[in-house]
């Protein structure tokens, strides 16, 4: 039982949350659609290096970008 | 995002899979890298920098406060553990997009407009010029196949150059008129299984042996140096028409394949145009050549609408050709009207979409502007009333998730759309109908029910539009005092003070606490000369969402409107007092005769003011206020005229407009009655403060006949004479004062009533001529037994312009003098 309320708990925490990382993104204009923004929000979460994550959604056009392989 | 949008649903070629390959390897490798982040992993040092940089580009730093709201509530968040990580990648993120946005918007516009060689027809133009000449050609093509069979190529090239006879292909015609005239002399002639050979080759956009395509026009010629004769050479000229078509064909698809920035509808056709020159064989091509030219500088919707256009064609062949290709290329616009509709977010990278959003919106109008319908882009087969649906939809379902908060229940329902797809536009507009009542129900019913709407309407319609009559009469009570003062010495702490008593000691302290929170105090600018009374407002706060349709516009209409009704509450409030004081003094002072018939007047007169001011306030309250607020109610219950959000708003504006238009008497525009109207309110009250100092010296007067009598008696009782020459008489006004201060007095009354009369007699004159009922019915309310524009046409006959009061007054004075002397 007590199991279960926290869970819910957490989900209710995790949807908040979501929305306040949606709100504050659309504040600072950063052009993410919700289901981008969350896989970035999860893998920030995971440790990954936000700046270089940062640099990688940026680059829109991969083609011109991708440096030749040595 | 790229990756995003190969997922969304089009043909990957194995090209494309390699790209995506490549482009995942390179995000791991800038994952990968061991650089750390020029920033110390703190959470408060990040949101500073946030912050700074959202109150540089916005001064108003509403948005900072807003973030930093945001930031409390997400760092009580126990869930996430790595919040600076977050903030930062969002401020690197937003830095990069706004440098993006700069760049961006130099290179978007050629791209757009991709072999557009003549701007200045502009796309919509350009969109109906191309559908007649389809028009036109659709027309030829199927005359031309009234028997069923299966049409030539000859016949298809004569379609194709009489419906846009390009330039290349006028040089070609001369070209070939020139070799022939040249040629026509040679006497040996070409085996036809050779030109045959040559043709085959030519249709694949190879060069043959004789024919071969010019290097710079694209067109074929045939080598002058061999001889054919020249109906053969008339015939290959034609026959080479479809080669020159596959060979531009190819081109632009291998052009366009290249080009990142093409648009999605556009890419999924070029995958088709791939497939189909492949398949379908060379019958079929032309059709594509049609779409060809206007391709070019086509996007989105309008070319899914210009393909579209073929639908009606004769020919069951081509007919089904279309519609397979329409099926392929209104994929992608689907998805984007799938996700639009049904979870509310534009998902159009290459603005493609017939809606479209306009970034620079601020929040506050986000129903009204932020977003709209591009018509150029309307697929032809969605009527402008469906596609303002489909727009009401998104528009609500974004209202819903941002000012509602309430995307739990936009996730609840993303599961009951079913995809859509090209075919029956009937299922389409069913589907659309479908989400269009959902969502908008939800929303009338977020507003009504979550948001008080309501109850709101009925606040502003208690406080600021007076209905709540115990309320108003004690403010006017209480803050009268206050309210005489000038405005400077006016402070708003102390009126909201005393708005608070007046909450508490009326019924208004029963109704909702956050209603009655949001009742405030408004002091206006202050001019010179003004008093407390002229400055003072009411004032009711409305807030996220209710504001889209309580705007700052209609909140100062409503301002505005109080302001009048305050006035006239306070006229009225003035009249009341003044009848009390004639009442309740009456008996005082009827020894002073005197002045018996000038208070009698004075009575009269006042009567009259109080009839001119209740009937006013009768039309207002009951006639403007009630009337328009039971239209409106029955407006806001009624689902079929209240169907979403915008007619919710159109029926408050229009409610909102009555109300103004005709509260304020100006419900014909060409004749402005306010200040006409404010004028007269102000004579009353100044005649009241005539009145009143006339009753201030009546009393004064008894006062000092009492104390006269009083002495007399004292005389009496001690045996002495109980006047004296040097007392003042006792049953008359002293003569000094008789001469000058009540003539004075008098004089200044007379005035104020005369005005009254006069200005009280235009306003009807005008009433009663205006266009508008209504208003006609308020002057024959005001001078019912024409007591007013009669007794002016009375003066008018008589030629005499001093009314009979004044004559009246004047013949007192005489009267009293000749019997004193």
């Amino acid at each position: 039982m007590q199991d279960a309320s926290r869970e819910q708990q957490q989900q209710q925490q995790q949807q908040e949350a979501r929305q306040a990382m949606d709100k504050m993104s659309s504040i600072l204009n950063t052009g993410l659609d919700r289901e981008t923004l969350s896989v970035c929000v999860s893998l920030c979460e995971s440790g990954v290096n936000p700046e270089a994550l940062a640099v990688t959604l940026s680059s829109r056009n991969f083609d011109e970008r991708v440096p030749p392989r040595e | 995002m790229d990756l995003d949008h190969d997922s969304a649903g089009q043909a990957v070629s194995g090209d494309e899979e390699a790209k995506i390959k490549a482009a995942r390897e390179y995000c791991l490798r800038i994952l990968g890298s061991r650089l750390a982040p020029s920033l110390v992993a703190d959470d408060i040092h990040i949101s500073d920098l946030i912050k700074k940089k959202l109150v540089r580009e916005d001064p108003s730093s509403a948005k900072a406060i807003r973030f930093s709201h945001l930031y409390t509530k997400l760092s009580s968040c126990s869930v996430l553990t790595k919040k600076w990580s977050i903030l930062y990648f969002l401020l690197a993120i937003s830095d990069q997009t706004s440098a993006a946005a700069l760049e961006g918007r130099s290179n978007q516009q050629p791209l757009s407009f991709l072999g557009l060689h003549n701007l200045e027809t502009g796309a919509g133009r350009g969109r109906e010029r191309t559908s007649t000449e389809q028009s036109d050609t659709t027309m030829a093509t199927h005359s031309r196949h009234g028997s069923p069979q299966i049409p030539l190529p000859q016949q298809s090239r004569k379609v194709t150059t009489a419906g846009y006879a390009s330039p290349s292909q006028g040089d070609h015609h001369q070209q070939s008129n020139s070799q022939h005239s040249t040629n026509s002399s040679n006497v040996h002639e070409m085996e036809e299984s050779v030109l045959l050979r040559d043709l085959m080759f030519v249709f694949q956009g190879i060069d043959g042996k004789m024919v071969k395509f010019g290097a710079e026009s694209g067109t074929c010629t045939i080598d002058p140096s061999f001889n054919i004769s020249h109906s053969t050479r008339g015939l290959v000229n034609r026959l080479t028409e479809l080669g020159w078509l596959y060979k531009k064909i190819n081109q632009y698809v291998q052009k366009t394949s290249k080009e990142a920035s093409t648009g999605l509808v556009e890419q999924s056709h070029i995958a088709n145009d791939a497939d189909a020159t492949g398949s379908k064989g060379l019958t079929l091509k032309r059709l594509l050549v049609w779409t060809q030219d206007s391709l070019q500088h086509l996007q989105g919707g309008a070319l899914v609408s210009m393909v579209h256009d073929y639908t009606q064609h004769g020919d069951p062949l081509i007919q089904q050709f279309i519609h397979h290709m329409l099926e392929r290329i209104s994929a992608p616009f689907y998805v984007m009207l799938q996700r639009w509709i049904y979870e509310g977010e534009l998902d159009d990278p290459r603005t493609e979409f017939f809606i479209a959003v306009n970034p620079d919106v601020e929040e506050e109008d986000m129903w009204q502007s932020k977003y709209f319908i591009r018509e150029e882009m309307l697929p032809a087969f969605i009527g402008m009333p469906l596609a303002k649906k489909i727009l009401s939809i998104g528009k609500s379902l974004s209202f819903l998730r941002h000012k509602c908060d309430d995307s739990d229940w936009i996730l609840q329902n993303q599961g009951v759309g079913k995809s859509l797809k090209y075919g029956d536009i009937a299922e389409l507009e069913g589907s659309i109908d479908a989400a269009y009542v959902g969502t908008s129900q939800r929303l009338l019913h977020l507003l009504s029910t979550k948001f008080k709407l309501i109850e709101h309407l009925t606040a502003i319609k208690r406080y600021i539009l007076l209905g709540q009559g115990d309320f108003i009469q004690y403010l006017m009570e209480s803050l009268g005092t206050n309210l005489s003062q000038p405005a400077n010495t006016l402070f708003r702490h102390n009126l909201t003070g005393t708005l608070e008593t007046a909450i508490r000691s009326s019924n208004a302290q029963y109704d909702d606490p956050d209603i009655l929170r949001r009742l405030d105090v408004r002091l206006l600018e202050i001019s010179p000369g003004d008093s407390g009374w002229d400055v003072f407002s009411l004032d009711y706060h409305v807030d996220s969402p209710v504001n889209t349709i309580l705007t700052p516009v209609a909140m100062h209409q409503y301002l505005k409107m109080f302001n009048f009704l305050w006035r006239l509450k306070r006229v009225e409030h003035a009249l009341s007092s003044a009848w009390r004081r004639q009442t309740t003094s009456a008996r005082a002072i009827r020894p002073i005769l005197e002045l018996v018939p000038e208070l009698h007047h004075c009575r009269i007169v006042c009567g009259e003011m109080i009839h001119f001011v209740y009937q006013l306030q009768y039309y207002i309250l009951f006639e403007v206020l009630e009337c328009s607020w039971d239209e409106l109610l029955k407006a806001i219950e009624n689902n079929n005229t209240t169907t979403d959000l915008d007619s919710l708003i159109e029926a408050h504006s229009k409610y909102l407009r009555d109300v103004t238009s005709k509260g304020l008497l100006a419900a014909s525009h060409d004749v402005n009655m306010m200040p006409r109207l404010l004028e007269l309110l102000a004579t009353i009250l100044d005649y009241k403060i005539a009145q009143d100092n006339l009753y201030n010296y009546a009393l004064a007067e008894i006062e000092r006949r009492e104390r006269l009598a009083q002495t007399a008696d004292r005389r009496t009782r001690h045996g002495q004479w109980g006047l004296t020459d040097q007392d003042e008489t006792l049953d008359r006004i002293p003569d000094e004062q008789f001469e000058e201060l009540v003539p004075g007095l008098l004089r200044t009354l007379n005035e104020y009533s005369m005005q009254f009369k006069r200005e009280l007699s235009q306003l009807l004159i005008t009433l009663s001529a205006d266009g508008d009922s209504d208003l006609r019915f308020l002057s024959f309310r005001l001078d019912f037994n024409e007591f007013y524009l009669g007794s002016l046409k009375g003066a008018m006959v008589g030629g005499g312009g001093i009314s009979s009061s004044s004559v009246a007054a004047t013949a007192a004075t005489t009267g009293r003098k000749a019997t004193m002397r």
